[in-house]
């Protein structure tokens, strides 16, 4: 679509949150860049919907900036016309059909009665929701819901796309598909936001993550660098002296490794994997088996959040 | 704002209790146009015990008469209004109250708002279309009690027919019910916006004007019955209005012109006041 990667679609600068004495979001300085798929991640109560919904223009912020696709937002920005969202649980009228609520909120956003009703039939469509398009919203379950709310964040295909939890309540097919979509929404050049807790969706679809943890940013960076920075060397030797040995000698030349069992050590992440063969073969010592190793996106989570939760925020 | 329009029609027309709001105000004044015009009948047609003085008895049968005028097209148009007025206030103040108190409980409101930022439209074309839907009732009003008399004609009831017509009278009523519910839907509003409860929204409503009437005890109390000061408070206001265009003789201190300033001031004040709460409030919801 000719974005330039470089552009950073939202972006925030001390941002700062406060309900009460309760400090939600404390000086959060974030930065998506266009054309990814960005995962917000972080324990309940961490402060992503605050995060979202001061974004979308619906919360004022207590402090910072915040700029979506460039334009400082507050609200009524026309900016937010522009950008396609999800806010936690989606919110129908339930008395109006799910063709109708999408046609009254196209029709909000300025679109003309023609094309509004054929962006909402071709967003229904999307979400496999063309065959109960005339059903009052009001009997759907949580799962068509939920598809609906993504409907409605891709109705007339916005540059950015805000998702808060999309796969909250879907069974696992309907999971697949709304992973399917959201990749395909970046083929076309769309960027995503999604926040979530589901760690093995973010490990799946997000180029770039964050972590959020009470209020504030724990680390942010594009997912494989954040992973490449905590990889490790594993090594099985055949004998516990063999083992013992190549610990030896890995020290000699000041590569450290820790012991994992009486075969096995880990060596640190820094080391250069081909090098560290090179000193153990150079010292005689071959090991049984090799393998890079790195984190679960789970345990990098907990590892920077500590495992907890969060105080509540909104 | 045409698409906010266009919205807003869809949201409002398929709401259930618009219709049947419409459908109370109907069931409810047709049987209040029969019973006023089976007892003015009634009356008419009184047979006084013979030691009555004649006098008396043609001023009673007279007042029944002129009674009588009151459910003859045209006059018959007001004299339904008058029926419905406080029930209208009342459907308004509920259709207020959960109109938008209902994008609170649904949590629609978050969802409308990321469609339509400007929070400021969205409330004026929300208030906007209340107001058509307020009218749209008293239109109603207005037809049922142009009918009315044709229907009690069709049904053999003879009914007196008006000389001269107090056509102005007629169009004041219009206004002023028109005004006090654009009043109540502002008044409304502005609470369901604060409280985000459309039942506490309503209850809130009645109390104001339970409190107002309070206020207005006291200031007579304290300034005498000739003050102008409760006057320019906006219930006391409506009623001075509403009393003006019945022909009552209230008020007399305030002329009609300020009156009509100070009850549109107030709706100015009240539809303001909710646009500047909702602009300046945070969307937890």
């Amino acid at each position: 679509m000719g974005r330039a990667v470089s552009q950073a679609v939202i972006e925030t600068r001390g941002l700062r949150k406060a309900f009460g004495s309760v400090l939600a979001l404390d000086d959060l300085t974030l930065r998506v860049p266009a054309g990814s798929i960005f995962g917000y991640l972080g324990p309940n109560g961490a402060g992503k919907t605050t995060t979202i919904r001061v974004v979308l223009g619906l919360l004022r912020p207590s402090g910072g900036e915040a700029y979506l696709l460039g334009e400082p937002v507050t609200p009524g920005s026309t900016v937010l016309s522009r950008v396609g969202a999800m806010v936690e649980r989606p919110a129908f009228y339930p008395y109006l059909s799910a063709h109708d609520n999408l046609l009254l909120f196209a029709s909000a956003r300025g679109l003309a009665p023609s094309r509004a009703a054929e962006l909402s039939d071709l967003a229904l469509g999307r979400v496999e929701l063309t065959d109960v398009a005339r059903r009052k919203v009001g009997g759907f379950s949580t799962g068509m819901r939920q598809r609906l709310g993504i409907a409605l964040a891709l109705l007339g295909d916005p540059p950015l796309v805000i998702l808060d939890e999309p796969t909250a309540g879907l069974d696992p097919e309907g999971m697949i598909d709304v992973r399917v979509l959201i990749s395909g929404l970046v083929r076309d050049g769309t960027t995503v936001f999604l926040s979530t807790h589901l760690l093995a969706e973010a490990e799946q679809l997000c180029t770039q993550v964050a972590v959020l943890h009470r209020g504030r940013m724990v680390t942010s960076g594009p997912t494989a660098d954040l992973f490449a920075a905590r990889q490790h060397l594993w090594l099985r030797f055949a004998a516990p002296t063999d083992r013992d040995a190549g610990i030896r000698a890995l020290a000699a030349v000041g590569i450290a490794a820790e012991p994992d069992d009486a075969l096995s050590c880990t060596v640190a992440t820094e080391a250069d994997g081909t090098r560290v063969i090179r000193y153990l073969a150079d010292a005689g010592i071959y090991p049984a088996e090799v393998a890079v190793r790195r984190p679960s996106l789970e345990q990098l989570y907990i590892e920077l959040t500590g495992g907890k939760g969060s105080e509540p925020a909104a | 704002m045409i698409g906010l329009l266009r919205a807003e029609w869809l949201r409002q027309r398929k709401r259930r209790d618009i219709w049947l709001v419409a459908l109370a105000l109907v069931a409810l004044s047709i049987p209040a146009y029969v019973s006023g015009v089976s007892n003015a009948l009634v009356n008419i047609g009184y047979i006084p015990e013979p030691d009555f003085p004649p006098d008396f008895i043609e001023q009673v049968q007279e007042q029944s008469r002129q009674e009588l005028l009151r459910y003859a097209f045209p006059m018959s148009i007001g004299t339904v209004i008058q029926n419905g007025q406080i029930l209208i206030l009342a459907l308004v103040a509920y259709l207020a109250a959960a109109v938008t108190g209902a994008e609170f409980a649904y949590g629609t409101i978050r969802t409308s708002l990321v469609a339509h930022a400007d929070r400021r439209g969205f409330l004026i074309v929300r208030l906007a279309a209340m107001a058509v839907t307020a009218l749209l009732l008293i239109g109603l009003l207005v037809v049922l009690g142009a009918l009315l008399p044709l229907g009690a004609s069709l049904l053999g009831t003879s009914l007196p027919e008006v000389a001269d017509p107090d056509i102005g009278g007629l169009v004041g009523f219009v206004a002023v019910t028109f005004l006090a519910t654009c009043f109540v839907i502002g008044l409304t509003t502005l609470w369901a916006i604060l409280i985000r409860n459309a039942a506490i929204a309503l209850v809130l409503t009645i109390a104001y004007v339970l409190i107002e009437g309070a206020v207005v005890g006291l200031i007579v109390r304290a300034a005498g019955e000739d003050s102008v000061v409760r006057w320019l408070l906006p219930v006391a206001d409506l009623q001075l209005l509403f009393g003006r265009v019945s022909g009552a003789q209230m008020g007399a201190e305030m002329p009609t012109l300020s009156a009509i300033s100070v009850g549109i001031a107030w709706v100015l004040a009240f539809w303001a006041a909710s646009v500047r709460v909702l602009a300046r409030a945070d969307i937890r919801e």
